[in-house]
C-alpha cells in the first residue's frame, strides 16, 4: 500500500531524508521512531507530496505521490501531531465539512457516532471547536480519518495531547483498523505505544532508516534499549568532540 | 464540493462578530449615504421644478416689449435631476444643471451645488456611489485576504489538501461563499435602489431609469468579483494573512486614491482646460469680427439677390433677416469654440478611461457617471439641447419682428418698435430635456467596459495560477 523506494530530501546542503527504502503492507502498522530532524515527518510529507522529493520515488496504493497526488492523496486519511479545525465550527460541523469534502455524506447521527468512537465528549460535539482542548481537537481529527473511509493512514505524533485513556483507546482503534486491512504509518515518540500497537518499527536517524524490527518480536525493553543506543552514538561522539 | 465549502465560509463569517461589524458599518454607511442623496436630489428637483415654472411664468408674463429685448432678458433651463443621481451625482455638482438661454450665445451653466459647499466637501461628496467605490472593495479586502493564508497559518490547507481536493475547487467555492455572504448584505440594498428609482422615474423614463439602475447593480457585483479575484489570488500567494492584507490594502489605497487622483491631474498637464476668461474674451473677438464681416457680406448678398440698391427697398423687412444672420454667424463661431473646448474634456475623459488599464476604480467611477446620467458626456449632450431650443427662441423671435415690421411709403419703418405679447412668449415652447437611454449613455465607453472585463479575466487568471501553486509545506 506504501513504498518509498530510495527516497530521499534535501534541503541545499542539509539532507533530511537519505535514501529511505520502505514497504508497508495492508492491515500493518508500521511505527516510526527517531528524535526530532530524524525525517519522519519528512517521510509523510512525501507521501503526502506536501513537498516533491529530491530522489526516488513515494508510492501510495500504486500511485507515484508526486506524479498523481490527487489520487494518492484520496487513498490517505492524515492526521497531523496538531489537528487544524475551523474554530467557528463545531465538532460535528468540521467532521461533516472534511467528510463532505472527502466524498462522504453522513448524517448527523453518524457524525456524532465518530465523534463519540473518537472519545469527544457528548457535551462537546456541537460547541464552536475555538473551546477545545489539544487532545479533543485531535480526538475530532481521528473522527476524521476515521469517517474518510480511507486504506492508508499517515499518522505524526496522533497521541500527543491525548490523556492515557485516550491514547489507549485510539490504540484499540488503529488495531481495528489493521485488522480491517488498513495500513498506517505512524510517526511517534512513544515507545510504549509502538510496543502496543505497531507491528513493525523502524529507527530514524539524521535522515537515515537505521534497523527496522518486528515488535512481536521484540521486548519493550530491547526495543528501549535499541533506541537509546542509536540516539547514544551521537551523545557520546558529541561528548568525545567537546 | 463547490457548495459545500462555499457553505462553510458562508456559516463562517455569519459568526464571525468582525464581520458582522464590518458589514453593519458599509450598510449604515449606504443607507446613510442613500438618504442624503435622496433628500438632495428631492431638494434639487423640487428646486429645478420650481424655478423652471417660476421662471417661464415671468417670460410669459413680461410686458409687451421688442422680441430681441426679450430675448436679452432670457429665460432660465433646467436639467431636473433623475432618481439615480441619489447613487452618483457625477460631474453635476460642479457644474450646475441650470443654463440662462437668451440672445446670440449660450450662456454659462449656473449655480453649481459646489459653490454652496463648505471647505470640508473638498474630500468629496458622501454618496453610495463613493461608498460602494471606496468601501465596498475594503469590506471584500476584509473578508478574502485570508482565505487562502489564514488557512495554512492555521494548518486547515495542509488538512484539506491531503484529503485530495482541488485546489481550484476551493477558489470556487471560496469566491462563491464570499460572493453570497456579500449579495446577502448588499443585494437587498441593490433592489431596494432598483425599485427606488423605477418608482420616483417619470413614467416614460422608468423602463430606462430601471434598466439602468439594474446596469449599476451589475457594474458594482462586477467590480467586487475582479477585487474578489485579486485579493483571493494575492491570498494564495502570501505565507501569512497579515502580509496578504498588508499587500491588499496597500493595493485599495493606490487604486482607489493615488492612481485615479493622479490620473486627473496628469490629464489636466497633457491636455489642459481654457481659462474660462480667456475663453470667452477669443469668443466674443472673433464673433464681433465675424459679425461685421458676416453682417455686410449678408446685406450685399440680399442687395444683389433682390436687385435693389438699398435695405429699405427689400420687400421685407431687413432688420429681423439680419438679427436671424447674426443668430446664425454666433452659432457657427460658438459651435467651433465650444468644440474645441469639448475636444479638450473629450481628450481628459479619454485619458481616464486609458486608465482603468491601471485601475479598474477609474472605470467604474466613469461607467457608474454615465449609468446615473451625470458624465460629461450627458451633459454636453444636455446643453445641445439647450443650445438648440435657444435657437428655436431666437428664430422664433426673429421671424416675428420680420414679420410685423410696419411699412410705410419710404419704406420699411424702424421708427416704430415692433412689440411682442403675450401670445408670443406662451408660443415658447417649454424645454423639456430628453435623457439618453441606458445603452446611447454606455455606447462611448466600450473600450472601459472592455478593459474592465479584462480586469476580470486577468483576476481570475491570477486566482487560478495561484491556488494551482499552493502546497502543503
Amino acid at each position: 500500500m506504501l513504498e518509498a523506494c530510495g527516497l530521499s530530501k534535501r534541503y541545499n546542503t542539509h539532507l533530511a531524508l537519505d535514501d529511505l527504502n520502505l514497504k508497508i503492507g495492508a492491515g500493518e502498522i508500521f511505527c516510526l521512531l527517531g528524535a526530532n530532524g530524524a525525517g519522519k515527518t519528512t517521510t509523510i510529507h512525501l507521501f503526502l507530496n506536501f513537498i516533491q522529493p529530491s530522489a526516488g520515488v513515494a508510492k501510495v496504493g500504486g500511485y507515484d505521490a508526486n506524479c498523481n497526488p490527487g489520487l494518492a492523496r484520496r487513498l490517505i486519511a492524515y492526521l497531523p501531531e496538531n489537528v487544524a479545525l475551523y474554530p467557528r465550527l463545531s465538532g460535528t460541523e468540521n467532521l461533516n465539512y472534511f467528510s463532505s469534502l472527502s466524498g462522504w455524506r453522513y448524517s448527523k447521527a453518524q457524525l456524532r457516532e465518530f465523534l463519540l468512537a473518537a472519545g469527544l465528549p457528548e457535551q462537546a460535539l456541537d460547541r464552536p471547536v475555538s473551546g477545545y482542548s489539544k487532545g479533543m481537537r485531535q480526538k475530532v481529527g481521528i473522527a476524521i480519518a476515521c469517517a474518510k473511509e480511507a486504506k492508508i493512514f499517515l499518522l505524526d505524533e496522533p497521541t500527543s495531547g491525548l490523556d492515557p485513556q485516550a491514547s489507549f483507546e485510539f490504540s484499540n482503534l488503529l488495531r481495528n483498523l489493521a485488522k480491517s486491512g488498513v495500513a498506517i504509518l505512524m510517526a511517534t515518540h512513544d515507545l510504549f505505544r509502538v510496543k502496543e500497537t505497531g507491528t513493525r518499527a523502524g529507527i530514524m536517524k539524521s535522515g537515515k532508516l537505521l534497523t527496522v524490527l518486528n515488535t512481536a518480536e521484540t521486548s519493550a525493553i530491547e526495543l528501549e534499549q535499541l533506541y537509546l543506543q542509536h540516539m547514544q552514538a551521537d551523545l557520546n561522539k558529541a561528548g568525545a568532540a567537546l | 464540493m463547490i457548495s459545500v465549502i462555499a457553505r462553510k465560509e458562508f456559516t463562517e463569517f455569519s459568526r464571525d462578530g468582525r464581520f458582522r461589524l464590518a458589514a453593519a458599518l458599509a450598510l449604515v454607511l449606504l443607507l446613510v449615504s442613500s438618504l442624503l442623496g435622496w433628500r438632495n436630489y428631492l431638494d434639487l428637483q423640487a428646486q429645478a421644478e420650481e424655478a423652471a415654472e417660476h421662471d417661464y411664468r415671468r417670460w410669459r408674463q413680461q410686458d409687451p416689449k421688442h422680441p430681441h429685448d426679450a430675448a436679452h432678458n432670457g429665460v432660465y433651463v433646467f436639467k431636473t435631476p433623475r432618481p439615480l443621481a441619489i447613487v452618483d451625482g457625477g460631474i453635476e455638482p460642479y457644474v450646475g444643471a441650470s443654463i440662462m438661454n437668451g440672445a446670440h450665445l449660450q450662456g454659462e451653466a449656473e449655480f453649481p451645488p459646489a459653490q454652496d459647499m463648505t471647505a470640508l466637501q473638498r474630500f468629496g461628496d458622501l454618496s453610495p456611489a463613493l461608498a460602494a467605490q471606496v468601501l465596498l472593495p475594503l469590506l471584500v479586502i476584509l473578508l478574502s485576504f485570508s482565505a487562502f493564508a489564514g488557512e495554512r497559518e492555521q494548518g486547515t490547507l495542509r488538512q484539506l489538501l491531503s484529503i485530495g481536493i482541488n485546489p481550484r475547487l476551493m477558489l470556487w467555492g471560496k469566491s462563491a461563499g464570499i460572493a453570497a455572504i456579500l449579495a446577502l448584505v448588499l443585494l437587498p440594498a441593490g433592489i431596494a435602489g432598483i425599485g427606488l428609482a423605477a418608482s420616483l422615474a417619470a413614467p416614460e423614463l422608468r423602463l430606462d431609469e430601471t434598466m439602468r439602475a439594474g446596469l449599476l447593480v451589475l457594474l458594482y457585483g462586477f467590480y467586487l468579483l475582479i477585487i474578489l479575484f485579486l485579493s483571493l489570488g494575492v491570498s494564495a500567494c502570501c505565507r501569512s494573512a497579515r502580509t496578504a492584507l498588508a499587500i491588499l490594502l496597500v493595493f485599495w489605497g493606490v487604486t482607489v486614491f493615488a492612481i485615479p487622483r493622479a490620473l486627473l491631474d496628469i490629464s489636466g498637464q497633457f491636455y489642459p482646460t481654457p481659462v474660462n476668461t480667456e475663453f470667452w474674451g477669443k469668443l466674443e473677438t472673433d464673433l464681433w469680427k465675424a459679425w461685421e464681416e458676416g453682417a455686410e457680406a449678408f446685406k450685399k448678398k440680399l442687395l444683389a439677390q433682390y436687385q435693389v440698391e438699398k435695405v429699405e427697398d427689400l420687400p421685407f423687412d431687413y432688420t429681423g433677416r439680419d438679427m436671424q444672420n447674426g443668430d446664425e454667424t454666433a452659432w457657427r463661431v460658438y459651435e467651433g469654440y465650444d468644440k474645441q473646448r469639448y475636444d479638450i474634456y473629450d481628450q481628459q475623459n479619454h485619458f481616464l478611461e486609458w486608465g482603468t488599464l491601471m485601475t479598474p476604480a477609474a472605470g467604474v467611477s466613469l461607467l457608474s457617471m454615465a449609468l446615473t446620467g451625470n458624465d460629461l458626456l450627458q451633459y454636453r449632450d444636455f446643453t445641445r439641447q439647450v443650445e438648440l431650443h435657444r435657437r428655436t427662441m431666437n428664430t422664433l423671435l426673429n421671424d416675428y419682428i420680420s414679420a410685423h415690421q410696419q411699412k410705410n411709403a419710404d419704406g420699411w419703418d424702424n421708427s416704430v418698435s415692433v412689440k411682442g405679447d403675450i401670445t408670443l412668449w406662451q408660443s415658447l415652447p417649454t424645454f423639456v430635456y430628453q435623457p439618453a437611454s441606458a445603452w446611447t449613455a454606455l455606447r462611448p465607453y466600450r473600450v472601459v467596459i472592455a478593459m474592465l472585463s479584462f480586469w476580470l479575466l486577468a483576476a481570475f487568471s491570477f486566482a487560478c495560477t495561484a491556488v494551482s501553486r499552493l502546497s502543503g509545506r
